[in-house]
């Protein structure tokens, strides 16, 4: 009998958030991913946070620096702590999981606060890494799937 | 057995915790610079180990955070 949908798998990507202990004793947990950041000269690997809560992808000052990452041109946006200033740049982004990349956002443009600190590590907001992915969240086990979304 | 990644590291360190606040950089399987100079914990973890690529990371002290 034929079935009545056929349920297409999609291939999943399953991690773990970055846990560790504070000095005082606290206990952090972050959905984090591993990350490539490049442009022709120059490339480095770092974290990025999984976060559903930005509409942009911000990238440190500091990484930016790193990287010698051209300005575009500036715009402001607004967090928690009220309006900051950034500049707006162009890297390549890719997303790790082992050795493997299994994503990519080729000259993607991400925030860059004009502030040291603004920002602690890459935030992967709706713009880069939900666009490619339903994300589930599974904060009792601490990790996270990330499954490649339907066109 | 095949040697951790960087980020494999990271995800057990033991100790990471010491380093909240400061940028560190990772090669292969171990913290190979740290502080509080982005740049130059990048430009050390480079000299040391030139043709490695460096997982660098600040490790977030703040235990509640609204960005």
């Amino acid at each position: 009998m034929a079935p009545f949908f056929r349920r297409r798998l999609r291939s999943a990507v399953n991690c773990k958030y970055l846990s560790y202990t504070l000095p005082d004793g606290g206990k952090i947990h972050l959905p984090m991913v591993h990350i490539r950041l490049s442009i022709s000269s120059e490339s480095l690997t770092t974290i990025g946070l999984v976060d559903s809560g930005s509409n942009v992808t911000f990238v440190p000052l500091e990484l930016a620096d790193i990287l010698s990452l051209p300005i575009e041109r500036e715009d402001s946006a607004v967090g928690a702590g009220g309006t900051f200033n950034n500049t707006i740049r162009k890297v390549n982004i890719r997303l790790l999981k082992g050795n493997t990349s299994f994503a990519s956002f080729p000259n993607f443009p991400v925030y860059v606060p004009m502030d040291q600190g603004r920002v602690p590590y890459v935030v992967l907001g709706r713009d880069s890494i939900f666009s490619k992915f339903d994300i589930t969240f599974r904060e009792n086990k601490q990790r996270f799937v990330l499954r490649g979304s339907k066109a | 057995m095949p040697m951790k990644n960087e980020y494999q590291c990271l995800m057990s360190l033991p100790n990471l915790g010491d380093y909240t606040g400061k940028w560190i950089a990772i090669i292969g399987d171990k913290v190979v610079s740290s502080g509080t100079d982005a740049k130059r914990v990048f430009k050390e973890a480079k000299e040391k180990y030139p043709n490695k690529e460096p997982l660098i990371l600040n490790v977030p002290k703040d235990r509640v955070m609204l960005l």
